[in-house]
């Protein structure tokens, strides 16, 4: 297990490395916009990742409905924190590379707008269990919204691109048409994507780990409590 | 001169871009770390209450 | 079996229509809400110079949105004093389908308001309704129905927490865009004469999904 965490973490050390080196420096810079395009590796890095975790919620939380197993409750909490960490990068640092692309912060683009529905949708699945007190309700209530919350992901993302298709806008410079035409921008690409997906996986595993090793104090409290009580 | 100015400002929106990147993933290390404090503390509290019964956490 | 579902259905059903006929508290608050929002909605949006007629489908969505969440708050609310959801659960059928009677009777109440409004709208933002009523009521219906399908599941989602007034809007209101996308959408294209095939497909789509996702669900919301 620690051997294999080792590894783990080597490669992802490596691969985001070169990732940023690619991404930064030998990508050439894009034709229209310059240097600002290089945001475009990581922000697509990470939205990645936000889905994988998010469809993670959905596999875990029916797995934990129909097993009743504690750790896939954590599993999928654990996977829904990271995308809400992933997501917020994509909501962040995109509208820091619209700011000198679009020339405004934010505008009511399919992908933005998707993209913030799919935040508040990982924000209410994370944080509700903070407000049920009952902690043999909590991964079961958590559960359903799980469920609930992925299921509308895609109808979110098909509502917006309806919507684009029927009112045609101005060409803003869009993800396809700001040229991947260089081999070495592509290699970026990928090494990002890469790189965020192992940065995921990490986190993921050590997230698990500590919820699990909170469960067995958990555990061994009460184990404990009732030697003292004797 | 004034495109080698633009490009400059741009400059500082990526920088501020993959600022954002490591804040974020910063911020959920952060927060694992807190809880892997607060695990820490059960344990050296597990590790006392034992010690009264006798029970010495080395064995 | 088939027969037991039926009856437990529609006792379910004609319980809480009655229940609303004869308070009414639930229909004239949302209704009363309403007509607040439309005269809010016009003040707030009337300094960007946007036309009346153009304004009045995303109008009556938001109407929909926000009476209706008010609303469905309330009749869960009223559902858990005096054990009465405690009762429904002892109902010897699956729990999916009280929740399919709770969709239907609360898309039924939402409905009956929307048609309320609709002359309302005519008097206020001078919409003419008449172009094509056949879209205009399947946006309606639909839009609806794909908005308590949501709603009723959530509702007991958030019922279990401990700020559920305040919870309810905040984790239903994001899961109910699509909804109201497509809503105001469709509605948008019935007041102008037209059929929004593909939005009246979402809709139908949405539902298909949700529905039977609450079908499912809602048994694991039912335990104790």
């Amino acid at each position: 297990m620690s051997m294999k965490n080792t590894i783990h973490f080597v490669v992802l050390f490596a691969v985001m490395q070169m990732a940023l080196v690619w991404a930064l420096y030998i990508a050439p810079p894009d034709a229209l916009q310059g240097h600002v395009q290089r945001i475009f590796y990581f922000h697509l890095g990470s939205i990645w990742p936000g889905f994988l975790a998010f469809f993670y919620v959905l596999y875990g939380s029916i797995r934990y409905l129909i097993s009743r197993d504690l750790i896939w409750d954590r599993k999928s909490l654990v996977s829904g924190e990271i995308g809400l960490v992933f997501c917020s990068i994509v909501l962040t640092t995109g509208p820091v590379w619209a700011k000198p692309t679009w020339g405004v912060y934010w505008a009511w683009d399919a992908r933005l707008t998707s993209t913030l529905v799919l935040w508040l949708v990982f924000f209410a699945y994370v944080n509700l269990r903070e407000y049920i007190d009952d902690d043999s309700k909590r991964p079961r209530i958590s559960a359903v919204l799980g469920i609930v919350g992925a299921l509308m992901v895609p109808f979110v993302y098909m509502s917006t691109r309806i919507f684009e298709t029927q009112h045609p806008k101005p060409v803003v410079m869009g993800d396809a048409e700001s040229g991947i035409r260089h081999p070495d921008m592509n290699i970026a690409l990928y090494l990002s994507l890469f790189a965020f997906t192992l940065l995921y996986i990490y986190l993921w595993r050590q997230g698990v780990k500590q919820m699990l090793t909170e469960d067995r104090l958990k555990k061994l409290r009460a184990q404990l409590l009732r030697l003292e009580g004797h | 001169m004034e495109t080698s100015q633009i490009t400059n400002n741009h400059l500082m929106f990526l920088v501020a871009a993959y600022s954002l990147v490591w804040i974020m993933i910063s911020g959920y290390v952060f927060v694992l770390s807190r809880r892997n404090k607060k695990l820490e503390k059960q344990v050296e509290d597990f590790e006392r209450r034992l010690a009264k019964h006798g029970v010495s956490s080395d064995s | 079996m088939s027969g037991q579902v039926l009856s437990v259905f529609s006792a379910v059903l004609r319980k809480d229509l009655r229940r609303e006929l004869r308070s009414r508290e639930i229909f004239i608050s949302s209704f009363l809400f309403s007509v607040i929002l439309l005269m809010v909605i016009f003040y707030a949006s009337k300094t960007s110079g946007v036309q009346l007629e153009a304004m009045s489908s995303g109008a009556l969505w938001l109407c929909i949105l926000f009476s209706g969440t008010i609303g469905l708050n309330r009749t869960h609310q009223s559902e858990m004093v005096n054990g009465c959801y405690r009762a429904l659960i002892l109902a010897p059928v699956e729990g999916g389908w009280l929740y399919l009677a709770k969709v239907c009777s609360n898309a039924l109440l939402l409905i009956v308001m929307e048609l309320l409004l609709l002359p309302l709208l005519v008097l206020f933002y001078h919409t003419d309704i008449g172009k094509n009523s056949g879209a205009l009521l399947a946006a309606l219906v639909l839009g609806t129905l794909a908005f308590t399908a949501v709603g009723t599941l959530v509702v007991v989602i958030t019922a279990n927490t401990r700020m559920k007034d305040v919870l309810f809007p905040v984790v239903q209101l994001p899961l109910v865009v699509p909804t109201l996308i497509a809503g105001v959408n469709a509605t948008e294209a019935a007041l102008q004469g037209k059929t929004a095939d593909n939005w009246l497909q979402f809709l139908v789509a949405v539902n298909v999904v949700f529905l039977a996702a609450g079908f499912l669900l809602y048994d694991f919301l039912l335990e104790e």
